[in-house]
């Protein structure tokens, strides 16, 4: 194997690993920069970069799942509901993805960086929530719930509202997590604590559930369409998966305030360079 | 963000978690076993490819040969010469003939079914709960997510 192959299999595999560990710092999986980055510097194909990107949030998402499920700090049945809508709205937007020419898509993903940096700016409420009044949806469904909150050392009781415009939420974030590659969790979260008051952690904890099944059903597409190549899969998944380890080890260390920041930055220089990559604004 | 919370979680909140949901633990189980058993055979496949620097495809000669670093014409989808297994028939055989890119796609293969796994188990459980609104709920996802396979190659 020719030396410039093994330097960028390396290559690819160190910018994932940056990009998980960034991610997992931040709160957001490391789909967000991948695939700018992939497309921006690596040069490589939209769509590929998407199909590998779709493999390493699955596999971020899964790992933290499989920690919040023990903890039963993750509402299955909230999360279940809600995946109805983000696994149609996620193979709506992976079927129509692989149709759409790349500064369609760079200009869709200019604007979800920019959405995301907006989001990551806005300080999330960390007060619990007040007091709230089922809807139906949510009491025929069952929906509330309880959990053990570590920081208050007691079982917290909640109650859910706004199931059916969550739902609906859920379907765009679906068909962005198809369309772009990502989880898309700077959409989910916000619908969550918002529109359903869910508790903070109860909602970081089912969007993550959510992410990994949402990606599989764009990945099943991406996957038979052979898009998944695992010449830049397999690296990037393993690097961004190596990363998001990494990342929850060094943020029960770091001060986050300053990693938030610094993240936002990056989110609007990427926001900037995929508008310009759009236009065919170039390097 | 994972280890945040096992390391603020008190073992004795875990084991009554536990100890009141039963099914909790096989579904964790499962979500970070499939996530290993993937990453260990990506990183197999990757080592294969390192070491005998073949991908285990015969490369399309008329796109520019067998040389490996063809493989990076992925920028460019209709020139590049790489070939990869993407049926499930034909994933498999690359696995048990130990071909490079066989390995690595079977693992990512287990990683995307991991999730669909999960809402299985979930769905068998409700099933024996006789609870039959979040029987349907699971069913429908799993439905869905059996769609994604086929409308990917239906629109070829």
């Amino acid at each position: 194997m020719g030396l410039d192959t093994v330097l960028v299999l390396l290559a690819l595999f160190m910018v994932a690993v940056a990009a998980g560990t960034l991610g997992a710092l931040a709160g957001l999986g490391g789909g967000i920069i991948i695939v700018p980055v992939l497309t921006l510097f690596f040069g490589v194909n939209v769509h590929y970069a998407i199909g590998a990107s779709v493999v390493s949030v699955i596999a971020t998402s899964c790992g933290a799942a499989a920690t919040y499920i023990k903890a039963n700090l993750t509402n299955i049945r909230i999360g279940l509901f809600l995946e109805m809508a983000t696994t149609l709205g996620a193979i709506t937007g992976a079927f129509v993805g692989v149709y759409l020419a790349g500064p369609v898509l760079f200009f869709i993903f200019a604007v979800v960086l920019g959405l995301s940096a907006f989001v990551m700016w806005q300080k999330r409420n960390q007060a619990r929530p007040q007091k709230v009044e089922p809807d139906s949806w949510s009491k025929t469904l069952k929906l509330g719930d309880h959990y053990y909150d570590s920081v208050l050392k007691q079982e917290v009781a909640y109650e859910v509202q706004g199931a059916r415009p969550a739902l609906g939420v859920m379907y765009v974030a679906g068909v962005v997590s198809g369309l772009l590659g990502i989880g898309s969790g700077a959409l989910k979260v916000p619908a969550m604590d918002l529109l359903m008051k869910l508790p903070i952690k109860v909602s970081s904890a089912t969007s993550n559930f959510m992410i990994g099944v949402t990606a599989a059903a764009s990945a099943g597409v991406y996957l038979a369409r052979g898009y998944i190549n695992p010449y830049l899969a397999a690296p990037v998944a393993l690097g961004v998966l190596l990363g998001s380890v990494a990342g929850s080890w060094l943020l029960i260390r770091l001060r986050s305030g300053v990693i938030r920041r610094l993240f936002i930055i990056l989110l609007v220089i990427l926001a900037f360079q995929m508008f310009l990559k759009a236009f065919g604004v170039g390097f | 963000m994972g280890l945040l919370v096992s390391k603020s979680l008190p073992r004795n909140v875990i084991r009554q978690v536990a100890r009141k949901h039963p099914g909790t633990l096989l579904l964790s189980l499962v979500l970070r076993g499939g996530v290993i058993l993937s990453a260990t055979l990506v990183a197999i496949g990757l080592v294969l490819l390192f070491v005998t620097g073949q991908t285990g495809y015969t490369l399309d000669p008329s796109k520019g040969g067998s040389e490996l670093s063809n493989l990076l014409a992925y920028h460019d989808e209709n020139s590049a010469s790489l070939y990869f297994p993407i049926n499930p028939l034909e994933i498999w055989q690359g696995l048990i003939n130990l071909k490079p890119f066989g390995i690595i796609m079977f693992g990512l293969t287990v990683l995307i079914i991991t999730p669909v796994l999960n809402i299985l188990l979930i769905a068998l459980s409700y099933i024996r709960q006789r609870n039959l609104t979040y029987t349907l709920i699971s069913l429908f996802i799993l439905a869905v997510l059996t769609l994604s396979f086929f409308l990917g190659k239906a629109g070829g």
